[in-house]
């Protein structure tokens, strides 16, 4: 029986680390627009385009915090690392 | 200013990247996968390469091994921009010979400081 589970295992882990990969490289791009207009670089922005930005932004921190706490629940060969 | 090539698959990526990058000063060149990224090294020459990894064709991997193992391009420094965050992948990007490994997502000021660091060890 806990041979099925471990086979299991290997499967899910990859499903997982597929997910979070085209989750991180969605976020990349999503958070890089959302800091060009809110640099305005591209335009000044009104305070009510501002804080609807920000709420954009801060939310998009939230699924980067969820993207991280899925991978550090992979197998220890497959935990996030940060690199400073 | 220096010339950086941008090689992801990716088009917001890369358009995005070119961007931060164009903003900070750089000349940019893009590639859209290995092959192409492999052509263009060899064509322009850049001062730095940032390098994603998971690309059709040629990977990031083969992308830098090759380019460490061309007389022409081994002293190119490559930064790996990649979403691959596993501690295995960080050692074979090393090991491929890149200089640098930023993972996805990233900010502007993450990448335009990683490419400095990078150009200054030159």
């Amino acid at each position: 029986m806990s041979d099925v589970r471990v086979g299991a295992a290997a499967p899910k882990a990859e499903f997982v680390a597929a997910i979070t990969h085209d989750l991180r490289a969605a976020l990349t791009a999503i958070i890089g627009s959302f800091e060009i207009l809110l640099s305005d670089r591209v335009g000044e922005l009104s305070t009510e385009q501002r804080e609807i930005l920000a709420m954009g932004s801060r939310n998009t921190d939230r699924l980067v915090e969820a993207v991280e706490r899925l991978d550090a629940g992979l197998p220890r060969t497959s935990s996030s690392v940060e690199v400073s | 200013m220096s010339t950086v090539l941008v090689v992801d698959d990716d088009p917001d990526i890369r358009t995005l990247i070119a961007w931060d990058l164009s903003q900070a000063g750089h000349e940019v060149h893009t590639a859209c996968d290995g092959e192409e990224a492999v052509e263009a090294i060899l064509r322009v020459r850049p001062d730095v390469v940032l390098l994603d990894w998971m690309m059709p064709k040629l990977n990031g991997l083969e992308v830098c091994r090759l380019v460490r193992s061309a007389r022409d391009g081994v002293g190119i420094p490559v930064i790996f921009v990649t979403a691959k965050t596993q501690r295995a992948d960080l050692i074979d990007g090393f090991m491929a010979g890149a200089d640098d490994y930023l993972t996805k997502p990233f900010t502007a000021e993450q990448l335009t400081e990683r490419v400095r660091r990078v150009l200054e060890a030159v």
